[in-house]
């Protein structure tokens, strides 16, 4: 067991197997899961799509679609399914069924044959994150409109249900999910922070095991929809939680492990730019829709909302050059001062600024859970109301149409945000010096080298702060 | 999967998506509605060289002249908003080129001439606009535009009437004024003017600008009477239509040959209460414009 003790509490090599208990091994190789929950949410946004494409004059808070995806999904997210469960929305999404459908000829069983399609390769150059960057970025843009019109909803998740379906036409497997989907890159990249993961148990048993079943599928199961080599799995980040590696491994050597939070940011494995650029946006996205979702300012909701056209393209604008260049330049200087105090001439500036990106994960996400309390708790108690109503069309089904806008716990709001805001900044800070020892090979080096980014982390988690709770 | 079959799915999914979006787009502030202009009643103000006494039963020159039906609606535009509906109303008009006549008649089950607690008078009143700019709808009271209102009401008539006939007798007794509350004995010792207010006229003769603006014309120029019977509201109406002051009196001369269409007819709306439907001030029938051809 490694010594290495996260806040000197829990043992960083920690794991706890949940799939040894037989019956959640039986529901993970039973080809019925994750088949029932990607059916009911199946339903579910066959009824978020028509209320959208339905909604006409039904504001925002009397919306099925908005509400659900809006509210309860993208506050499940943020607080239990990727700082807890990594993607399970990737396993339980239904956006890529009718191309996997395509595909695989068959909704339940295993085909063994040829996948149908094209099952083109995705072009070398695109494997990364920037797509995925792009697209999430692009689609902040009308931030403004996805919550208060039914219908960008209805676009939005068209589009990405369309391109689903015919990028699973015309390329191989899950391409789309690993280099496209908007919703993927952001789980990807903050599923190194959850509590769980799927890895193999034994390597040996892997190493001796010639036909890589988990890879290439059998009877039981498919090949890695998400091309990759489940024996190998170091890291979440790529991993879509199929559960087919433990339909298909013959030795039950798959697991579904509890471990210590953020233990994949000290994985040293695929960092790139990519995934530096996404923590960036991540944390310039934050900070732009508090200011112009929960902040005061109104002429920023107004300039979001396109009141004006020239309003708009200043926030476009404005937006872009703070996710793409404004932090990353900031980060920048920072990485630079981490090298010059650092005193190490080796280790080169890219690797270094690649690495410390990793610290801003823990303080995103922390940013991302204050920022749905600031959604969840003013707005929750629509909810109840459109489930009983979900086209605002006068039903009543389960006798909530009447209950009334409450607010619950908002007189917290502030100290539930600060306290997120502070216990994330401390996860940064356990892992920023870790991977400052992990970047410069001595530890003098690695002290002098963390002040800067230290520096940075505190003035970051600061500004939230100020913003949340100011 | 051939190449081709893979193009025509996409390309069929994009075109049908785009065909979802664009239905969308189109109705995502509600479905369009074709909304049909609704024409407006034209009501003929006939010349006729007869005058007629007011104060008398309904004359049967009425029964001679062409007669409109108009629809009314609820007055739903300012609270308390209509509950009953009074529709239609029988609407006749001429004029002997001094004086111009209005006959107004509606079904009413019953003849309800007392204001009280949760009593409510029975009444009609007719708008004209005034100036440029007349709004698109008659709306009430002129909304936000000059109007001229001619408004009568069977509680007022009872009295003003009442009161002529007293004025007309011989007895001391029958001479004595009619007041809004004529059996309080004391009226003659009250200070506050307003209960002594004396009608002019069984119509009021009425400005307004908008909701609240309601103001009687220090000049009192309609007379009116109304008569109910066999379940039916007669009302005429009589105005000479020389004007005396061109700011507050609806202008209702015939309009010179040389006028277009539109300048020559004039218009107006009528409005009715139902007192016992609970009626009173914004709680009323409406109807659109009328125009009025005065030949």
């Amino acid at each position: 067991m490694s010594k290495d003790k996260l806040f000197g509490l829990v043992d960083l090599d920690w794991r706890f197997e949940l799939t040894k208990f037989r019956p959640v091994r039986a529901l993970f190789k039973s080809r019925w899961f994750p088949l029932l929950p990607i059916l009911f949410n199946l339903f579910i946004f066959v009824i978020i799509l028509l209320a959208g494409f339905l909604g006409g004059y039904s504001a925002g808070n009397y919306n099925f679609g908005i509400m659900i995806v809006w509210i309860l999904w993208w506050v499940m997210l943020m607080f239990v399914l990727v700082p807890v469960l990594s993607r399970a929305w990737c396993l339980m999404c239904p956006f890529p069924i009718f191309g996997e459908w395509a595909q695989r000829g068959a909704l339940f069983g295993v085909n063994m044959g040829k996948l149908g399609g094209l099952n083109l390769k995705w072009p070398k150059a695109l494997k990364n994150m920037w797509i995925m960057n792009v697209f999430f970025l692009v689609t902040t843009f009308f931030s403004g409109f996805f919550t208060v019109r039914p219908l960008a909803t209805f676009i939005l998740l068209g589009l990405i249900i369309l391109i689903a379906f015919i990028m699973g036409l015309i390329f191989e497997k899950r391409s789309f999910c690993l280099y496209v989907c908007p919703v993927s890159g952001f789980q990807g990249l903050y599923s190194q922070f959850a509590t769980t993961e799927i890895r193999s148990k034994d390597p040996q048993v892997c190493k001796e095991h010639k036909l890589k079943t988990c890879y290439l599928g059998n009877e039981k199961g498919y090949g890695c929809p998400w091309l990759l080599a489940p024996f190998s799995f170091r890291k979440n980040t790529y991993c879509g939680m199929c559960l087919e590696c433990f339909k298909s491994c013959p030795y039950d050597n798959m697991a579904f492990n509890l471990r210590p939070p953020g233990a994949d940011l000290l994985v040293d494995d695929k960092r790139g730019l990519d995934e530096a650029w996404k923590s960036f946006i991540m944390l310039g996205i934050a900070m732009v829709f508090f200011l112009s979702m929960q902040g005061p300012w109104g002429v920023l909701k107004d300039m979001v909302r396109a009141s004006t056209l020239r309003g708009y393209l200043t926030f476009i604008t404005f937006h872009t050059v703070l996710c793409l260049l404004v932090i990353p330049g900031i980060f920048f200087v920072f990485s630079y001062l981490s090298k010059v105090f650092s005193g190490n001439k080796e280790v080169s500036l890219k690797k270094l600024f690649i690495n410390f990106s990793y610290t801003l994960i823990p303080i995103g996400l922390g940013a991302w859970i204050a920022f749905s309390f600031g959604i969840v708790l003013p707005n929750g108690s629509y909810i109840l109301h459109i489930l009983s109503d979900p086209f605002s069309w006068g039903w009543n089904l389960f006798g909530t149409k009447n209950v009334p806008w409450t607010p619950v716990f908002t007189h917290s709001l502030g100290y539930l945000q600060g306290i997120t805001l502070l216990v994330f900044y401390l996860f940064s800070l356990a892992y920023g010096f870790r991977l400052s020892k992990q970047t410069f090979p001595g530890l003098q080096e690695a002290k002098r080298g963390w002040i800067p980014i230290f520096t940075f982390l505190t003035l970051t988690t600061l500004l939230f702060l100020w913003l949340y709770i100011g | 999967m051939k190449k081709s079959t893979v193009i025509l799915i996409s390309i069929a999914l994009v075109i049908g998506f785009a065909a979802l979006v664009y239905i969308g787009i189109r109705h995502s502030r509600g479905v369009p509605v074709r909304v049909e202009k609704p024409k407006k009643v034209t009501l003929e103000v006939q010349f006729l060289d007869k005058e007629i006494d007011v104060s008398a039963s309904v004359s049967d020159i009425w029964q001679s002249l062409p007669r409109e039906e108009i629809e009314l609606m609820q007055q739903v535009t300012v609270l308390p908003w209509g509950k009953s509906l009074v529709s239609p109303l029988r609407v006749s008009a001429f004029h002997n080129k001094k004086d111009i006549y209005f006959y107004i008649s509606w079904k009413d089950d019953t003849e309800d001439r007392d204001a009280g607690i949760n009593t409510f008078s029975d009444g009609c009143a007719v708008m004209f606009p005034m100036g440029e700019g007349i709004p698109a709808s008659t709306i009430m009271m002129g909304f936000m535009h000059k109007s001229n209102i001619w408004y009568w009401k069977a509680s007022r008539d009872r009295e003003y009437w009442l009161s002529q006939e007293k004025a007309g007798a011989t007895d001391e007794l029958m001479q004595t004024k009619v007041y809004a509350d004529y059996h309080y004995p004391f009226e003659e010792k009250e200070i506050f003017v307003v209960s002594k207010d004396i009608s002019k006229s069984a119509v009021n003769d009425l400005i307004a600008i908008r909701v609240g603006t309601l103001t009687p014309k220090e000049l009192q120029n309609v007379q009116g009477r109304g008569f109910w019977s066999d379940n039916t509201w007669q009302v005429v109406f009589k105005r000479a239509i020389a004007i005396t002051d061109p700011e507050v009196d609806a202008n209702l001369e015939q309009a010179p040959p040389t006028a277009g269409q539109a300048e020559k007819n004039k218009l107006c709306a009528f409005s009715v209460w139902n007192g016992a439907s609970g009626d009173r001030g914004g709680r009323k029938s409406i109807s659109d414009w009328v125009e009025l051809q005065i030949k």
